[in-house]
C-alpha cells in the first residue's frame, strides 16, 4: 500500500486534496540541540536520589491520607487503652438522665436534708465501678441496673427510704446481681441516715459478705455508733 | 527524511545479544531518539510536550533495562510511550477538568525549519486543519494512519512495534484513510486549490 500523501496525481479530487495535505505535514525531526537537552535532562534526574521520589505530591498525598486515616482511626483506641480512668475522674457523677424516674433527680437542692457526716458513703462510691458506662448503658451492669440506679437516685434525692426499699428488690431480685456490694451498701447507709436499728444488722450483712470491700471503713462506723 | 533516521532493527538487537555485547542505553536512546519522538505525537501528545515525553519514556528505559528480554526493542519502547502517553492525557484531563487549564491547540508543527515564512504559514494552515480532521477519528485508526501516512513507517514496522498480524494494520489503515477521505470530503477541502 502506498501512503496517501504519494496521490498527488490521482483522478479523485478527494484524495488529491487529502495527499496534498498530508504532503505538508514531514515526519517530526527533533532538533540535535534537543536530543543533547532530553538527555542532559534524564542523566540529571537519573542522578537525584530514589527516596526523593516520596516528595512528589503524587507519592506524599496519598501517603498522608492513608496515615491521617489511620492516625484518626487508631488514636483514640490507643488513648483510651492507656488512659482509660481519665474520663471517669473528670466527668462528674450523671446518674441515668434517661432513666423514668429522671424528674426525681432534678428534685432541688434545697430538698436535701442537711450535709450528712464524714462516716456516711458518698454517692459516688455507690455508683458502680464504671458510672459513665453504667449510666449510658445500664444494661452492662448487668440486669437490674435500672433498679439501682433509680436506688441512687431516691438516695441522692433524700428518700433514703425509698432507697432501702429499691435495693431490698435488687437484692431479692438478683442476690448475684453485678452490683450486689453497692445494694448493701446503699441499704445499711439509708437505714442509717434514718437512725433506723436496722442499720447494725444491714452493716454487719454487708461486712459478712464483704470482708474486703469498698465500704468496709464506712459499715464498721455505724457499727461502732450504734 | 525517513531514509536518514538511524534505528535500530530487532535483527541488530540479536547480533548484539549473541556477541555477547548486552544492549546499553546509548544505544537504545541514539538508535531510538527520533522514534519515541515520532510514536509519542502519534499517540496524541502534544508537540509542545514532547521534549517532556521522550524524557519520560527514556527515564523508564533507563530503570528497567536490565529487565528488557532482548526481543522486539521496537515493541518493548513502543509499550512504553504508550503508557506514558496515556498517563500524560490522564493528567492533562485532571488539569482541564478540575483545575480549570484550558487546552493549547497544538499542530503537527516540527521544531525545527528551515521553510522560508511564506511555506511556514502555509504549512501551518494545513497543519491545523489536519489536526482538527485526524481529531475526529478514534484513537486506534488514528495512530495507525500518522504512523503511517505523515512519520512514514511501512506495515510490518506498525505491526511489530505494536504487536499485531500485518493484516490488522492494513485493516486499520484501510478504514482510516476512508474516514480520513470522507473528512476531507465533508471539510470542503476538495474543492479547494492545492
Amino acid at each position: 500500500m502506498r501512503p496517501l500523501r504519494e496521490h498527488l496525481d490521482d483522478s479523485d479530487l478527494t484524495v488529491r486534496a487529502g495527499a496534498a495535505l498530508l504532503a505538508k505535514v514531514p515526519p517530526l525531526e527533533l532538533s540535535s540541540t534537543q536530543r543533547r537537552r532530553i538527555r542532559a535532562r534524564i542523566d540529571a534526574a537519573a542522578e537525584q536520589p530514589h527516596g526523593m521520589r516520596w516528595l512528589k505530591p503524587a507519592f506524599a498525598l496519598p501517603v498522608l491520607l492513608v496515615v491521617g486515616v489511620a492516625s484518626a482511626t487508631v488514636g483514640p483506641r490507643l488513648y483510651r487503652a492507656v488512659v482509660p480512668q481519665h474520663s471517669y475522674e473528670q466527668e462528674p457523677p450523671q446518674i441515668a438522665t434517661s432513666h423514668a424516674v429522671a424528674p426525681q433527680a432534678a428534685a432541688p437542692v434545697a430538698a436535701r436534708p442537711a450535709p450528712e457526716p464524714a462516716s456516711t458513703i458518698a454517692i459516688e462510691d455507690l455508683e458502680p465501678e464504671k458510672p459513665a458506662q453504667a449510666t449510658s448503658h445500664a444494661s452492662q451492669s448487668g440486669p437490674g441496673a435500672s433498679l439501682m440506679m433509680e436506688a441512687l437516685q431516691a438516695r441522692r434525692a433524700g428518700d433514703t427510704a425509698r432507697a432501702q426499699e429499691l435495693t431490698a428488690e435488687y437484692q431479692r431480685k438478683y442476690p448475684n446481681g453485678a452490683l450486689k456490694e453497692e445494694a448493701a451498701a446503699i441499704a445499711f447507709e439509708s437505714a442509717a441516715s434514718r437512725k433506723d436499728p436496722s442499720a447494725t444488722r444491714l452493716a454487719q450483712k454487708y461486712l459478712a459478705a464483704f470482708p474486703h470491700g469498698r465500704f468496709r471503713a464506712q459499715a464498721e462506723q455505724v457499727i461502732s455508733n450504734h | 527524511m525517513n531514509a536518514m533516521v538511524q534505528r535500530l532493527s530487532p535483527l541488530d538487537v540479536v547480533l548484539e545479544q549473541q556477541a555477547g555485547n548486552v544492549l546499553t542505553f546509548e544505544q537504545v536512546y541514539s538508535s531510538s531518539f527520533n522514534d519515541v519522538a515520532r510514536w509519542i505525537r502519534a499517540l496524541g501528545g502534544l508537540t509542545a510536550d514532547v521534549e517532556d515525553l521522550t524524557q519520560e519514556v527514556f527515564l523508564v528505559v533507563r530503570r528497567k533495562l536490565s529487565g528488557f528480554d532482548g526481543r522486539n526493542l521496537r515493541g518493548w519502547l513502543y509499550r512504553i510511550a504508550q503508557r506514558t502517553v496515556r498517563d500524560y492525557r490522564r493528567r492533562a484531563w485532571f488539569r482541564r477538568v478540575f483545575l480549570g487549564g484550558g487546552s493549547t491547540p497544538d499542530h503537527y508543527d516540527n521544531a525545527v525549519s528551515n521553510d522560508n515564512p511564506g511555506e511556514l504559514f502555509e504549512r501551518k494552515e494545513a497543519e491545523g486543519l489536519l489536526h482538527g480532521l485526524l481529531g475526529q477519528m478514534s484513537e486506534v485508526r488514528r495512530t495507525t494512519f500518522i504512523l503511517f501516512e505523515i512519520e512514514g513507517y511501512s506495515g510490518e514496522e506498525i505491526a511489530d512495534m505494536q504487536g499485531i498480524p500485518l493484516n490488522t494494520v492494513w485493516t486499520r489503515l484501510h478504514h482510516a484513510r476512508k474516514e480520513f477521505l470522507r473528512l476531507v470530503a465533508e471539510s470542503g477541502q476538495a474543492g479547494s486549490p492545492k
